[in-house]
């Protein structure tokens, strides 16, 4: 494998915004990661004399209504935000390998059945999908990374399905099969390895619209509940203060902005060096 | 020929692909790949089965491959017909037949290391696992010419002669009775071709191995194999010892296709027979004889009656009309 990675880095790091992708992903994953030793204060801490402050140097980037310090709120919603991004795509891989695997493989009336109910669910808007199942689960966090993850793994399974249509009929399939492979061994060691890349650059994509939907979910109040910190509810709560206290609305939106562009950039660039017929360019 | 110990007996096989022309129209079309063939092939034999692109050759090896479920018919191995079997026992006669496929580039699953590609038949049949995997990998290697160094590459770093060795050694590993080469050299340059071959059959003397080889490369076959099957559009036209058909071929295709190999002498003047016309296709087979659009020598019988496949000689067995012509030439 070593010499196919080479291979991919030598494609992937002609790419600048590809690599100003990974650094940014590479950068939030740690902040997220030492959070508590970092945040200056207690994200949940009230402290109502010191409400609305502006950045300053004792609260970096202000404080909120109840005088909570900005900083610290956004250093723990990162994590609130990655791993719901992270959770949830791997739900929708998961689901979407399944579904793909089962449908390319056996193909047949299967294959029928499960590309027309993919079909029916990428008819429905997936954020009012969302909206509808989250309002009669509830709202919390894990009902919002599963709703997220049930909604959007069509993409990963007509992938999967695609590859596995034209890796039946590779040599090597029959190969497998004329050695008395079973259809086990035949689908994991020999399509899904080869069917992979595609599904990682789906995965990328969707942490950046995982990401996104948590925070429009927060926004409009049925998405991670306060006082747990989330970019989305930050920005919520900062909403009313917008004219007063603009640095609430600002960089949470900001760094949802920048989360997202990051894994987008990402994605895109792993697309284009993974795939040889975009190399050239 | 004689009933002792036949590998493979292949009775009246047929294999039809249905092609549908659009979505939303019922006319089904029907391409008659392999059509009614019947064929014995002892234990220790190299078989040979030569045509045209299209003749249907590759189809028949993964049909008795059983790849592909045949339309109808029945294959044999040592006497056990291969499409009655549960799957259980159908992978253990699996084990006792392998396949070398065309394209040493497609045939090797780019994402395993050559460990893990030769080794992968003893890990499926329970033979060996860990070190001894890797020990017989290796003794493998080394006897289809590779180094035991190898083993942990994968396959994009090797040329395409080294991939058919791959390929080759994947497929003896677990001693198969049976190998099926589908044109197991015409991807190759001609200078590795010659290397190929002569491995082949130093691998049958040491193994014990019976071959079908299929190819278009008349050359190649007549190096290799003692009995040849000659096919057109599906059908068996002629089968005889690989002396016989070169020195004496009765049918007029087979005639065609000889007179076409090249012969290495620029004052070399050969009496050619071309053919004209295009193979027909094989989703309207010509009625009768399917050969008599092409044929030189064709009557008014070739054109009603299809000929049946018929013991000239013995061992030389033809399906063509001009024997029973009156006042044959």
């Amino acid at each position: 494998m070593n010499a196919r990675v080479k291979d991919f880095w030598r494609y992937f790091k002609r790419r600048k915004l590809a690599i100003i992708g990974l650094v940014l992903v590479i950068l939030f994953f740690f902040i997220a990661i030492i959070a508590p030793k970092i945040a200056p204060y207690d994200p949940g801490q009230i402290n109502v004399e010191e409400k609305l402050i502006a950045p300053c140097s004792r609260h970096l980037l202000g404080t909120d209504n109840l005088g909570r310090d900005l900083f610290s709120r956004m250093l723990y919603g990162s994590r609130i935000s990655l791993s719901v991004g992270f959770i949830a795509v791997g739900i929708s891989i998961i689901i979407g390998i399944l579904v793909g695997s089962i449908s390319g493989y056996f193909g047949g009336w299967i294959d029928i059945i499960l590309m027309r109910f993919v079909d029916i669910m990428m008819c429905f808007p997936s954020f009012f999908l969302v909206l509808t199942v989250i309002a009669l689960l509830g709202p919390n966090i894990v009902n919002v990374m599963i709703v997220i993850g049930v909604t959007s793994w069509m993409g990963t399974a007509r992938f999967v399905r695609a590859e596995f249509l034209s890796l039946k009929e590779r040599d090597f399939l029959y190969a497998a099969r004329a050695m008395g492979a079973s259809d086990t061994r035949i689908i994991f060691r020999h399509l899904l390895p080869n069917a992979m890349a595609p599904v990682l650059v789906t995965a990328t994509l969707g942490v950046a619209t995982a990401i996104l939907t948590e925070a429009g979910l927060s926004f409009l109040g049925i998405g991670v509940q306060p006082p747990t910190p989330s970019w989305g509810n930050i920005l919520t709560e900062g909403r009313i203060y917008i004219f007063d206290a603009w640095w609430l609305t600002l960089f949470p939106g900001f760094a949802i902005l920048i989360t997202v562009l990051a894994f987008n950039l990402l994605g895109e660039g792993l697309r284009d060096a993974l795939d040889p017929r975009l190399r050239g360019r | 020929m004689s009933q002792d110990n036949v590998l493979l007996k292949v009775e009246s096989l047929k294999k039809y692909f249905q092609i549908s022309t659009s979505f939303f129209s019922d006319k089904k079309l029907i391409l008659h790949a392999v059509d009614d063939v019947s064929f014995e092939m002892k234990d220790g034999e190299i078989l040979g089965i030569v045509g045209e692109s299209g003749c249907g050759k590759s189809t028949l090896a993964r049909v008795i491959l059983a790849l592909y479920p045949p339309t109808s018919g029945k294959v044999f191995f040592n006497g056990i017909n291969i499409f009655e079997l549960p799957n259980k026992r159908l992978r253990e006669i699996r084990r006792q037949m392998q396949v070398i496929f065309q394209d040493p580039y497609a045939s090797l699953n780019p994402r395993m290391s050559v460990e893990n590609i030769v080794g992968e038949p003893l890990i499926i049949h329970g033979l060996a696992k860990g070190k001894k995997k890797k020990e017989k990998v290796a003794e493998i290697l080394e006897k289809v010419g590779l180094s035991a160094d190898v083993m942990p590459r994968y396959p994009h770093e090797f040329s395409g002669g080294q991939r058919q060795r791959i390929g080759i050694a994947r497929a003896i590993i677990i001693n198969p009775k049976l190998i099926i080469a589908d044109e197991p050299v015409s991807a190759l340059d001609v200078s590795i071709q010659a290397q190929v071959i002569n491995l082949l059959i130093n691998l049958k003397k040491e193994m014990g191995l019976s071959y079908i080889i299929i190819s278009h490369d008349l050359a190649v076959i007549e190096h290799l194999c003692n009995r040849i099957i000659v096919m057109y559009l599906g059908k068996i036209v002629e089968i005889a010892s690989d002396e016989t058909l070169y020195s004496s071929p009765y049918h007029p295709y087979t005639k065609a296709l000889l007179s076409s190999i090249p012969v290495p002498d620029p004052d070399y003047r050969p009496h050619k027979i071309s053919l004209h016309g295009e193979i027909p296709s094989p989703v309207n087979p010509p009625k009768g004889c399917r050969f008599h659009t092409r044929c030189p020598y064709k009557f008014d019988l070739c054109e009603k009656v299809e000929p049946k496949l018929i013991e000239k000689e013995k061992d030389h067995w033809v399906s063509c009309h001009l024997d029973s012509l009156p006042a044959s030439k």
